[in-house]
């Protein structure tokens, strides 16, 4: 519309239900998205994150050598027995996030997915894996052993 | 085009010019059953596009290098057939899968065969895509004006990975849980986006039933509709600028 002519009244009212009408599809739309993407990103579970220790088992479970796998709230946890000496890890690989194992016959973790291995302190003896496996704090109290908590 | 010397083959295949016209059996199915010059195309006005549509040359160049795409297309078909037959016996919950892919495999009739041509017949497809895209960038025919259609087809192709992803995690054995436990702490090595499409593709911090029918969900409704819109735009875009011409 040329600036000299002026605006119908029928006109103005047309384009400013036009542009109404717009900005509630868009608002709606973003709404709309807004809702799929929050109904997309799972709920935050209430993880039951361990952080007070807990009781892996008794001494005499766990001879020299051996091992012993467990949970610790949602996280794999091995305890390995060197020499007298009790050591927890975060059994995840840190390469790729599969579950490594004891081999008590090498004394090392390997983990089964890509050969990575792990010394009895978690350090990467050989393989792809970055980082050295987590550690876990271990107190043994009475014979008994605890995992996780303070260290 | 018809090959002049004796072998056997060749011999086959000039036989198979002469006699099997496609557009003459599909032109004589239409006018026999009538609906071509009857009542639909009363209606619809097809007597001139479908001829049309089956008559279309072919150029003199191409040659069996030309056909990966089409096979391509011809195992997507077969995985959407075996596919949706996969889907009435398998149950995606991590109590059943495992249970319902055994099921499939020993107690429904050729099941084993369904399930069978559905692993080989992915596997193939994806063989398949990558000889396509090896033929086209070789001879030059992502060139100008059809670069529209490379990007589409390079679509196409992460589709097709991503379906072979999320369909291998379905049987949901050892293999499948690990392999996908791999995969997706993959995507989480991502820099800064990355333990946002972890969580994403997990449905939570590990692979679990979340993850199961998420890997479902897309492998069974939100691909095949994606896959569905873009081979439609492949194949319309290549019936606009024909196939590329000789190296």
């Amino acid at each position: 519309m040329p600036d000299n002519e002026k605006e119908s009244r029928r006109e103005f009212l047309a384009r400013a239900a036009t542009a109404g009408t717009a900005f509630m599809f868009l608002m709606s739309a973003g709404a709309a998205a807004f809702v799929a993407f929050e109904y997309i990103l799972p709920p935050a579970r209430s993880m039951d994150i361990a952080n007070k220790p807990m009781l892996a088992g008794s001494v005499s479970e766990i001879p020299a050598g051996k091992s012993k796998e467990l949970l610790y709230g949602n996280t794999a946890v091995l305890v390995i027995n060197v020499k007298g000496e009790f050591k927890a890890f975060n059994a995840k690989c840190t390469h790729l996030g599969c579950i490594v194992k004891w081999s008590e016959s090498k004394g090392v973790f390997i983990c089964p997915c890509h050969n990575g291995t792990f010394d009895t302190n978690g350090n990467v003896v050989s393989g792809p894996p970055p980082r050295p496996l987590g550690r876990i704090a271990v107190q043994v109290k009475e014979d008994k052993i605890y995992v996780g908590g303070e260290s | 085009m018809i090959p002049e010397d004796k072998g056997l083959w060749s011999r086959f295949t000039r036989w198979a010019h002469q006699s099997l016209n496609l557009t003459e059996i599909a032109d004589w199915f239409f006018t026999f059953t009538g609906l071509l010059y009857g009542e639909l195309d009363r209606r619809l006005d097809l007597r001139e596009a479908i001829p049309k549509a089956l008559k279309k040359p072919v150029p003199k160049h191409i040659n069996w290098l030309f056909c990966f795409g089409g096979t391509t297309f011809l195992f997507f078909l077969i995985q959407l057939v075996t596919g949706i037959l996969l889907t009435l016996y398998y149950r995606p919950a991590p109590e059943a899968a495992y249970e319902s892919v055994r099921h499939i495999t020993n107690d429904v009739a050729f099941g084993w065969l369904v399930r069978g041509v559905h692993r080989w017949s992915a596997t193939l497809m994806i063989i398949f895509v990558m000889l396509h895209m090896l033929r086209v960038f070789f001879m030059g025919a992502y060139k100008p004006p059809r670069e529209l259609n490379w990007l589409v087809g390079t679509g196409l192709f992460m589709i097709t990975l991503v379906f072979g992803f999320t369909g291998y995690l379905l049987p949901w054995d050892q293999l499948a849980y690990w392999a996908t436990t791999v995969g997706t702490e993959m995507a989480g090595a991502v820099p800064v986006l990355g333990k946002f499409l972890l969580l994403i593709m997990r449905g939570g911090a590990d692979v679990g039933g979340e993850t199961l029918t998420r890997f479902f969900s897309a492998h069974c409704i939100i691909l095949p509709i994606a896959i569905f819109f873009l081979l439609g735009f492949h194949f319309v875009i290549l019936r606009r600028q024909g196939i590329s011409g000789p190296m």
